[in-house]
């Protein structure tokens, strides 16, 4: 295994967010689901710890961009579940046109 | 932003439900984690669960908090178990803080706190200058300027008048009819003066109709008299606002019309700016106008500059007035940095016995940032009591402030000082709270980085012994205590060398039943001769500059026919009737004084001067018959009136003896020329002496000047001060210096000799062992009483040295100022080295006795 696959990927500061954000917008999961969910579509591109994926829970929370609810899982397991709101809808179009504009500026640096 | 904030607080409030949350959701993460991994998934990276709960907490930003509750619980509960501790802290600092606050409310109060009135940041106060440093504006220059005038929204104007109020003495203005609606008070009851009312009317300060009218409710419509004319009252100011100046008035009067046959009539200008307008431009704009309108005039009275000054407070805060309060604050200052110095040395004491207790922090892994944060964090908490405790005390010492100041002031001036409303507002409470932050950090910082300096090494070898610096660095506290102390002493001494020197010095005039008026209007030569014939009236002369009240104006002349001939000499110079020499029983030496005719300004030009005027112009030859020059060109004038003789040379005619009448000063008057006047040329509210046959006390001398003055015309008095309470008042500002450096010497003179004590208290329990082998060794009783105190008394050499050494710097501040102050007087700092070594050795007394007291076989038997 090469040794970079054990690192967490470096995100750039707020993209573990938009990726987040954008997860949950196709509809409520609870941490692991949503840590899964990214590596499964990236197909193990980006692998998100926990370390970094609960603090950055912590800050959707705190800016409203998600609110959390407890229940229970297909297997019977209690489990927190975020549910993105219409502020954090809002946010994440905000952070993809940040994005798309940061990525086509690398984009174009990186074809000169 | 709020939404945010809000969020921390909703959490900080369920942080315990939080915390179980977190912990859980993060438990099942990793269970989750751990299935998948079982089921063939791919392993992810598994970090510290208590790192990724602690970066979790962390993005609410509330972890400093939780360490400062920690350290904050801990302090109350180590205070609390020295409540003596505590109580001498918040105590001595509360005393400290007290005495300052005071001060700053008082500065505040005249500096900082706004007057009462709409915008008082738009008001200010203007006038321009000539060269005859003439200031004030006549009417017409007040009405033209107001018509024509474009930076101020508009202009008002007013005439201090101190004049009594239905007999008894006010301060009050003749204010123009839109002055209120300018300046912007509101009335308690009643209304304020309007442009169109009729010129008899008046409003009362708050202060005034409670004092002088026992708040009568039926003040409106009351009238009152006021030099000569009946005002009607139609309202009171409301509390906050009694005038736009530092003089604290009682009354406001509309002004009358301008009264046939007066000059014309002078006032000062306030005006209001137009938004957006600078003062400096508004001062450019009324010098250019009073320039244009001025054009007119002879040479010396074209304006040449203007002042615009705020009149948002009382006192404008400039660097001027800071640069002079400056020593005010300084030895306030002091007394706070002495007690500061008394609490570090009570928490070095008890930072000792904590040693061990850091010790063992240290060694369980505390940084020494958190440590001294801790400790800084107890100082703190006692600087909020003490801070609290500094309010109650400014308010006792403004209390004794106001007691002091009429217990100092001679009786016949009381009913003339009005003590302001103090401004107690959210500027004193931050200057204290910051003061008593200001001082934890000063008595706090030493102690706290003193004893965190527990080497970690030594503490894990369970080694707690206490190094020695601590000692040396308490010795520096006291040696710093005294020099203030000394410092404080030796001005309070030079202080009240001063005073004596002022009060016992012989002014060389007359000032038994002697009085002093200042006349509403100016007195034709009729009344003149009507007032000197009235029943009980001896003599009435009138004079320029009255003595004693201020220094002498001095003026360049050219002495024709002396060794100094040729080149200028400036003299001081005054105008005096033929009766002022005899009145005030000024010696007639040689030749004589003038005549009537010479006083008329007849044809003669003629001039008295004092002896030393004499030597001082014509060292050589006689003075009498000489003739003196005076270009009409330089003098040093004064800036609020000049006036010149009307010639250019004059003969000496007389030479009269020397007197001391300027303010403040114990020698002789250095030179002085007397020109001629007479009582009808005299301007308005100048100068007029009376002599009164009655013997002095009992009033009677008084009474006969009052009948004398109601005969000529109603209220013509302003004033009339009998000269000996003048001669008493001249003394008072000397005696108020004594008192507050005599008030702030003895509060650093406790400190100090306190904080003696406590050092050498605790010194001696540092030392009992060793002072147990000593006498052990055979040294005697007298021998360890004297190494106590010896020790003692070198810290208090060193510390008077120190501060005498200041005091002999800041000397030269005010070497020349007043003849009276004395700063290079050996007396004071002999008597104020004395005084303190008595005290330190008072100090030292107890613990020498119980340094002599120590058996040597029980302090060698402990441990």
């Amino acid at each position: 295994m090469p040794k970079t696959s054990n690192r967490e990927p470096d995100f750039l500061p707020g993209t573990l967010e938009m990726l987040v954000l954008k997860t949950l917008s196709r509809g409520p999961n609870h941490g692991w689901g949503i840590a899964q969910h990214i590596q499964e579509v990236s197909q193990d591109a980006l692998k998100v710890g926990e370390g970094s994926l609960y603090p950055a829970l912590q800050r959707l929370l705190l800016n409203d961009f998600v609110t959390a609810e407890w229940a229970v899982t297909e297997n019977n397991r209690r489990a927190r579940y975020y549910r993105i709101t219409a502020a954090g809808r809002k946010q994440l179009v905000e952070e993809k046109r940040t994005f798309e504009f940061l990525l086509a500026g690398i984009a174009r640096v990186m074809e000169s | 932003m709020r939404t945010k904030i809000w969020n921390r607080i909703r959490r900080w409030v369920g942080r315990s439900r939080f915390e179980a949350d977190l912990a859980e959701e993060i438990r099942f993460h990793r269970e989750m984690e751990r299935e998948h991994h079982a089921a063939g998934g791919d392993p992810r990276q598994f970090g510290s669960e208590v790192l990724a709960l602690e970066q979790s907490r962390e993005v609410w930003g509330f972890g400093w908090f939780d360490s400062i509750t920690q350290d904050i619980r801990y302090a109350v509960r180590g205070l609390a178990r020295t409540p003596g501790f505590a109580l001498t802290v918040i105590g001595t600092i509360g005393l400290g803080l007290g005495i300052n606050t005071a001060l700053f409310t008082a500065f505040n109060t005249y500096v900082l706190h706004p007057i009462a009135i709409h915008d008082p940041y738009g008001l200010y106060e203007f006038w321009w200058q000539g060269k005859d440093s003439s200031w004030r504006a006549t009417q017409q220059q007040f009405q033209a300027l107001r018509a024509q005038n474009n930076v101020f929204l508009d202009i008002a104007a007013y005439e201090p008048v101190e004049a009594p109020l239905d007999g008894r003495p006010a301060n009050g203005e003749y204010v123009s009819g839109n002055y209120f609606e300018l300046v912007g008070p509101r009335a308690h009851i009643g209304r304020l003066i309007e442009a169109d009312d009729p010129s008899d009317v008046a409003v009362l300060s708050y202060d005034a109709w409670t004092n002088l009218y026992g708040a009568d409710p039926n003040i409106l419509n009351r009238k009152v008299r006021n030099r000569g004319r009946t005002l009607q009252v139609i309202g009171v100011a409301k509390p906050g606002f009694s005038g736009i100046g530092p003089t604290t008035l009682d009354f406001w009067a509309k002004a009358a019309e301008g009264r046939a046959g007066e000059g014309p009539r002078m006032v000062r200008l306030i005006g209001r700016l137009h938004p957006g307008v600078s003062p400096q431009a508004a001062r450019s704009a009324v010098l250019a106008w009073a320039q244009a309108d001025t054009a007119g005039l002879p040479a010396e009275r074209r304006a040449i500059t203007a002042q615009i000054v705020s009149r948002a407070t009382p006192i404008e805060l400039s660097p001027e007035l800071l640069a002079a309060m400056s020593p005010i604050f300084a030895g306030f200052g002091l007394v706070l940095a002495i007690a500061c110095a008394n609490v570090s040395n009570l928490m070095l004491a008890r930072a000792l016995s904590r040693q061990r207790e850091m010790a063992i922090r240290v060694s369980l892994g505390a940084g020494r940032g958190r440590l001294i944060r801790q400790l800084l964090t107890e100082s703190l908490l006692l600087a909020i009591p003490a801070a609290f405790t500094g309010i109650l005390v400014s308010h006792l010492a403004m209390q004794f402030g106001v007691w002091l100041l009429f217990q100092v002031l001679p009786p016949a001036f009381t009913a003339m000082v009005r003590v302001p409303t103090f401004a107690t507002d959210w500027r004193v409470f931050a200057f204290v709270l910051l003061a008593a932050a200001g001082a934890a950090v000063l008595f706090g910082l030493v102690p706290a980085l003193q004893t965190t300096r527990s080497r970690i090494v030594e503490a894990s070898r369970g080694d707690f012994s206490m190094d020695h610096r601590p000692s040396r660095l308490r010795s520096v506290l006291v040696a710093v205590q005294v020099t203030v102390c000394a410092l404080l002493t030796i001005c309070s001494v030079v202080a009240l060398r001063s005073q004596q020197r002022v009060s016992g010095r012989d002014i060389r005039i007359r000032t038994q039943g002697v009085f002093h008026l200042v006349l509403s209007k100016k007195l034709s030569q009729f009344e003149a001769e009507r007032l000197r014939s009235s029943p009980g009236i001896e003599a009435v002369a009138a004079v320029w500059r009255p003595p004693i009240y201020q220094r002498l104006v001095k003026l360049a002349v050219i002495p024709s026919g002396s060794a100094v001939n040729g080149s200028e000499v400036l003299a001081g110079y005054n105008f005096v009737t033929p009766e002022y020499f005899d009145l005030l029983r000024i010696p007639v030496v040689r030749g004589r004084v003038f005549t009537a005719e010479e006083a008329r300004g007849g044809s003669s030009n003629v001039v008295v001067i004092s002896e030393s005027t004499a030597r001082l112009l014509w060292p050589n030859s006689d003075a009498l018959g000489a003739t003196l020059q005076i270009p009409a060109k330089r003098q040093q004038a004064d800036r609020r009136s000049n006036r010149m003789p009307p010639f250019t040379s004059a003969r000496v005619i007389g030479i009269v003896g020397d007197v001391a009448t300027s303010y403040g000063s114990t020698a002789v008057d250095a030179s002085c020329l007397y020109f001629p006047t007479t009582i009808d040329h005299q301007p308005e509210g100048q100068a007029l002496f009376a002599s009164v046959t009655a013997p002095d006390g009992g009033g009677g001398g008084r009474r006969d000047l009052i009948a004398a003055l109601e005969q000529i015309g109603p209220d013509l008095a302003d004033q009339i001060n009998a000269l000996s309470d003048v001669h008493e008042l001249m003394q008072f500002p000397f005696r108020i210096v004594f008192w507050v450096a005599g008030s702030l010497a003895f509060l650093s003179m406790v400190l100090t000799v306190s904080g003696i004590y406590g050092v050498l208290s605790f010194v001696v329990t540092q030392r009992v062992k060793e002072i147990g082998i000593r006498m052990a060794l055979g040294a005697g009783r007298g021998a360890v009483i004297r190494m106590v105190v010896v020790q003692c008394m070198r810290l208090v050499g060193i510390g008077s040295g120190v501060g005498a050494g200041i005091a002999l710097m800041i000397a030269p501040l005010f070497a020349n100022l007043i003849e009276a102050v004395q700063p290079y007087d050996a007396v004071a700092y002999l008597s104020a080295g004395g005084l303190i070594a008595v005290a330190a050795l008072a100090a030292s007394m107890r613990p020498a006795q119980k340094a002599a007291r120590v058996d040597p076989l029980i302090s060698l038997r402990c441990d």
